[in-house]
């Protein structure tokens, strides 16, 4: 006796996470996620040592642009001298000298806005 | 009886999104490429776009990543774009978006053969996410050769080119990463987008929110008539009919001439089978 064999059409498997019906929005929970990210990187209260010491701090959003701008990859605008300090912590020079030129230079002081 | 009325549909679905693209990412090129002067250097972009440009609006996020790592800190702010824009529209960003990306589209163009890659070398954008921008700035230091913005391309083609050709050096000290850029230029003309499939770093993190973006693709199996026709538009060998939101997908669209896969947002309910057929096809 003989069987006869179904013959299935094999389906593909079903994608979890992009559910057809959008039951599952993970997308929203990764972007709040996101969201709460970057607004605890632009809160006033995020700050970064630019001396070990930390005498001088500033922001997340002033320390993007120090290493954008005063990197070694600028070209324009022109970096102040607190991004080249920054710039050169970042080149691991030494922390007294950068420090002493950083309070030796009232360009630098006038640009820097303590956080 | 099937095939004449497939047929049918396909012809009916030939336009797409995918066939304004070019024009919305010499859009993007625009918005990337700082008309109005503004230079947010301080602001993480979301494409692959070196603020050593003259003309850049916003900051690499990479390179941003990877200059912080050097200095030992989380950047709180680039990883939040990222994040947010992966979830919003994964890799649809590096289709539609990215300027370096658009350049290798613009490459691919000019008519020569063509391979494809195996789908494992995929993960070479993870070895560089984690080795170059994160493992070699935290232990090396941003002044290593292998430090990731001294081997990127685009880096060298918006930045060190021009400021080399300018300074009259063109080779010494960007070598290497001019090397990179020929090699992956020259690459562009045999295969589509070289960079993002296999090196990118940024493509690899948004590939990681391509599964549970709010846009993505739908695959209708009900509809799918093994025509070949979605395998056959796909540039990146991405198997649409059993991992359709893939990380290999940059989200060109193209695939979207297939009437059984269709581009869609989360929470929407997905077109029925029967929907789009023409009378001829529910009759039948």
């Amino acid at each position: 006796m003989t069987r006869k064999r179904l013959r299935i059409k094999p389906q593909p498997p079903i994608d979890r996470w992009a559910h057809p019906t959008g039951r599952r929005p993970w997308w929203l929970a990764i972007a709040l996620a996101g969201l709460g990210l970057l607004l605890a990187g632009v809160a006033p209260s995020r700050v970064h040592d630019v001396f070990r010491d930390g005498s001088v701090k500033i922001s997340e959003w002033r320390l993007n642009q120090a290493v954008t701008v005063g990197g070694p990859r600028r070209t324009e605008p022109a970096p102040s001298a607190l991004d080249q300090t920054i710039v050169s912590l970042l080149n691991n020079q030494n922390d007294g000298d950068a420090q002493a030129a950083f309070k030796n230079d009232d360009q630098t002081q006038d640009d820097f806005c303590p956080t | 009886m099937a095939r004449p009325m497939i047929a049918n549909i396909t012809k009916q679905r030939r336009w797409n999104l995918a066939r304004i693209r070019p024009w919305v990412q010499t859009g993007f090129l625009a918005v990337w490429l700082d008309p109005l002067m503004l230079r947010w250097h301080a602001v993480p972009g979301c494409v692959f776009h070196c603020y050593a440009c003259p003309l850049a609006t916003v900051a690499c996020p990479i390179g941003l990543m990877a200059q912080f790592a050097a200095v030992h800190v989380i950047p709180l702010m680039a990883i939040g774009v990222l994040v947010v824009v992966g979830a919003l529209v994964g890799t649809a960003v590096c289709g539609w978006a990215c300027p370096f990306g658009f350049m290798q589209d613009l490459l691919a163009r000019i008519p020569t053969p063509k391979f494809s890659l195996p789908s494992w070398m995929g993960h070479g954008r993870y070895l560089t996410l984690i080795g170059l921008v994160l493992i070699v700035p935290v232990l090396l230091g941003a002044e290593h050769w292998l430090f990731f913005c001294n081997v990127c391309p685009a880096g060298a083609l918006e930045g060190a080119m021009g400021q080399s050709i300018y300074r009259g050096q063109l080779f010494i000290p960007n070598t290497i990463k001019i090397t990179v850029t020929i090699l992956v230029l020259g690459l562009a003309l045999f295969t589509y987008r070289p960079w993002c499939r296999v090196l990118c770093p940024l493509g690899g993190i948004f590939a990681l929110f391509n599964r549970g973006s709010l846009l993505y693709l739908h695959y209708n199996a009900g509809r799918c008539t093994e025509c070949n026709l979605c395998r056959s538009r796909c540039k990146y060998d991405v198997k649409l009919d059993q991992s359709i939101n893939n990380g290999s997908c940059v989200r060109c669209l193209e695939c979207t001439n297939c009437p059984a896969i269709t581009v869609t947002i989360a929470g929407r309910e997905p077109e029925s089978p029967q929907k789009h057929l023409p009378a001829s096809a529910t009759e039948a």
